[in-house]
């Protein structure tokens, strides 16, 4: 015998709540959505603003150069954990979409390096990158280009003059290195980036960071196989190395 | 070309290749002279920015323009190869609808490339609510090698794809194939670009196993959308529409917002004549993507088709009011929603009340517009007394009828459509044996014409067109056979369905409410049962007058119904 239930469902049917009805339904972490994409808005006015003025009057002399090369890494640098917040906000309402699709490897090195391109100038930072340019993998090309954009503006911080993009497939899977000559990870980011302490995103924006990168490395998934990432020092520029794997 | 070759290809290209380190051909900067860009944006500095960078970038002909009308002018007076367009243009249409009506009439053409900007992050978030992809999207902040690079890669893959877009245009679908199975043959690095296209192609010309073999070995490697999708649309074009349904299900249940999905499964229900599945498609699909007007409307009308009122209404209501820019914001659309209004009001007064403002809002937009059609406007002005009527405001939804019904009499040819809502005006004014006259004049009248008798059938007790009595046969037989077994369930929503569709068919009614009673018998009374057969005895107490067939048996169901209230207490 049917439940009562059922019919309260099938007489209320049409009363179930439609998007607008959702949409009134504010709650903080939504009001905290919203400001972050209000926030990331005037960040990127702030940000191209910044470009236009280094193109029309370049800094005189090095101390101007230091003060332009601070504010653009600055903004980036919150403009790109804004992106992370969202993401993560979606993640947990499960609104985050993912679509894997086939993409040239080199196209998604020269979209961030390009994204960055300003920051990259007024730092005075060389990017290289080795990658063949028939590379072909298939991943979410907005996401990890999200991750690798976060990890190049860390990089920023950290290099002396040089940053390095590789990316290679080994055993059916692609690797992606990002290195520069710093002074490398200090050692509780190196425990952080560790496949058992990723799991809890704790309120260390370093962290979250790395939490987000692993999150999206662990989404693209090939059989029996997930993506991951690891941190570690030396490398060919004998500093940070953070390399994500996708199968 | 052969079976196996075109395999080896598809498994080819998607191999990796690889070549020696080889840079990028870029187009030359003399060749950009020759194209014309417009750029839109509703902020000078950021079109005075963009200007600069395509003129460095070496183009010639750049126009900007600040809103999206002004855009549409362009076009009308120039071709552009290349646009960049804001997502937000402050008031007025935004980035996307300017594509979508650029698409539509064709004005741009599929080799010209649309870049999108917006300050969304997420590109997922604004392209997946819409209803057609531009070639690029750029979220802010772009740097200016950003749109450097990224408009030299769309235009050297247009380049590439040239000679295979002018075949296109000029429908020449055999050639278009040839090209691009030997753009695959030769390796292009536009190979992928070219499977996809090539899946859609062989589908349209009813290559089948070629097209079957491109998803396959493509979905060999990994499982992609597009492959599923094609071998999906591959089983519906072969005519294995079940096959079809199935397989796209699974593919929206893995990825619930793969719209093109939801798109080819509302086309294979609609092959197979199955508005209620075809109205459940859209639903699901318009809730992941309200943005989207074109599967609104879809919505809209099927809904409207199956009597579902209420979903109509409100789906005409958000075309209306996210399409206030466009082409949707039309009178056809505008009537529709007043139309399903109504209806919705008719049903469920309380739920509907929420809508009156629009509804009204609306129909004086169409009254007062001067270039409507004068059937158009008799139409809004019947819709505006009927909403009157059904608020209980006879005298002045009489005011507004009368003076239509003087004025029609000098006329010869009225539509039928007027006829019928002026009937459903009496009704409404509970001017029933006027209504009864009327409809029994137009039955005769249009004894002959099948179509306008299956709209009469939404106005009469039982069905007069051949449609209603098959369909009011058939599924009145499904409900009773439901309640036979006790599924008294199951015969509830046979019978409301029915009932929605024909909102005054006597014996639906009549067995609804046995049905709902049925049920409270075997699990207890509950309010909104007992709400729901009150409301059908009110409609039959005011058209069951004694001597009709169905008099006796109304009585005998409100003696139930009454000696289930007073009993005190549930089972």
């Amino acid at each position: 015998m049917p439940d009562t239930h059922e019919i309260e469902v099938f007489m209320r049917e049409s009363l179930k709540p439609t998007a607008e009805v959702k949409e009134e339904q504010l709650d903080f972490s939504f009001v905290l959505a919203s400001s972050v994409h209000d926030m990331k808005n005037s960040l990127s006015m702030l940000l191209s603003s910044l470009e236009e003025m280094i193109h029309d009057s370049p800094p005189q002399n090095d101390e101007q150069k230091d003060h332009i090369s601070i504010l653009q890494y600055e903004a980036s640098r919150i403009n790109s954990e804004l992106i992370q917040l969202l993401n993560i906000y979606r993640l947990q309402n499960k609104s985050l979409q993912f679509s894997i699709d086939e993409n040239y490897v080199i196209e998604t090195f020269e979209d961030q390096i390009a994204r960055n391109d300003v920051l990259f100038k007024t730092k005075n930072i060389e990017v290289d990158v080795q990658c063949d340019s028939e590379l072909i993998w298939f991943y979410d090309n907005e996401l990890l280009g999200n991750v690798i954009h976060n990890i190049l503006i860390n990089s920023t911080r950290y290099a002396k003059s040089k940053i390095k993009l590789t990316a290679s497939v080994n055993n059916e899977r692609l690797s992606i290195i990002i290195e520069d000559d710093g002074l490398g990870f200090p050692d509780f980011m190196l425990q952080a980036a560790l496949p058992e302490n990723n799991k809890n995103s704790s309120a260390d924006s370093t962290r979250l960071g790395l939490f987000f990168a692993a999150k999206i490395a662990s989404f693209h998934r090939k059989d029996e196989n997930k993506g991951e990432i690891a941190l570690s020092n030396g490398g060919s520029l004998g500093g940070g190395v953070f390399s994500i794997v996708i199968p | 070309m052969n079976l196996l070759a075109i395999s080896a290809l598809v498994n080819n290209s998607l191999l990796l290749k690889i070549s020696i380190y080889l840079k990028l051909p870029f187009m030359s900067s003399t060749a950009y002279s020759q194209l014309h860009v417009l750029i839109i944006d509703d902020f000078n500095s950021f079109r005075q920015t963009l200007n600069k960078i395509m003129r460095e970038l070496g183009f010639k002909h750049v126009d900007s323009v600040k809103s999206g009308e002004e855009a549409l002018k362009a076009f009308k007076k120039n071709h552009y190869d290349l646009v960049l367009c804001d997502y937000n243009l402050g008031a007025g249409q935004n980035g996307q609808q300017v594509l979508e009506e650029l698409r539509k009439d064709s004005r741009i053409k599929p080799q010209d490339i649309f870049i999108l900007i917006s300050a969304e992050t997420s590109r997922n978030v604004v392209m997946s609510a819409f209803d057609c992809e531009p070639d690029a999207y750029l979220s802010k902040p772009i740097s200016t090698k950003t749109i450097e690079q990224r408009v030299k890669r769309l235009l050297n893959k247009r380049k590439e794809l040239l000679d295979f877009y002018n075949s296109l245009n000029k429908v020449d679908k055999r050639s278009s194939i040839a090209l691009l199975e030997q753009k695959i043959v030769e390796k292009s690095r536009y190979s992928m670009d070219c499977q996809k296209l090539l899946t859609e192609l062989y589908i349209e010309t009813q290559q089948f196993d070629e097209a079957e073999i491109i998803c396959r070995a493509t979905l060999e490697i990994r499982s992609l959308d597009w492959a599923q999708l094609g071998l999906a649309k591959a089983q519906l074009a072969r005519g294995n529409t079940a096959k079809a349904i199935e397989w796209l299900k699974d593919i929206i249940r893995v990825k619930p917002s793969y719209m093109n999905a939801y798109d080819i499964l509302a086309q294979a229900h609609q092959v197979v004549n199955d508005d209620e599945q075809l109205q459940i498609t859209l639903e699901k699909a318009v809730e992941v993507s309200p943005m989207s007007l074109a599967r609104q409307l879809s919505l809209a009308e099927v809904a409207m088709e199956n009597g579902n009122a209420e979903i109509a209404a409100n789906a005409y209501r958000k075309i209306l009011r996210y399409g206030s820019n466009t082409a949707y914001f039309n009178t056809r659309n505008q009537i529709n929603f007043a139309k399903s209004f109504v209806r919705f009001f008719e049903q469920d007064p309380d739920k509907a009340h929420g809508l009156i403002q629009d509804a009204v809002k609306i129909l004086s937009i169409v009254n007062d517009k001067d270039d409507v059609m004068p059937e158009i406007k008799t139409m809004a002005k019947i819709y505006m007394g009927q909403m009157l009527g059904l608020q209980k405001h006879y005298k002045k939804s009489k005011d507004i009828i009368n003076p239509i019904l003087n004025s029609l009499e000098k006329q010869e040819n009225i539509s039928p459509d007027i006829e019928i809502e002026l009937i459903n005006s009496y009704i409404f004014n509970q001017q029933l044996d006027l209504a009864n006259l009327k409809s029994k004049e137009l039955i005769k009248k249009y004894s002959d014409n099948e179509s306008v008798l299956e709209k009469i059938d939404c106005l009469m007790y039982e069905p007069v067109s051949v449609k209603g009595k098959s369909i009011l046969q058939k599924d009145n037989k499904k409900g009773i056979d439901f309640y036979k077994i006790k599924d008294n369930l199951s015969a509830i929503s046979c019978f409301s369905r029915l009932e929605k569709r024909y909102p005054r068919f006597t014996a639906v009614k009549l067995n609804l409410f046995q049905a709902i009673m049925g049920y409270m018998k075997d699990v207890g009374k509950n309010a909104d049962s007992v709400a729901r057969c009150k409301h059908i005895l009110t409609f039959l107490k005011t058209h069951i007058k004694s001597g009709d067939i169905h008099f006796d048996r109304c009585q005998q169901l409100q003696g139930m119904l009454s000696a289930l209230i007073i009993k005190k207490g549930d089972k």
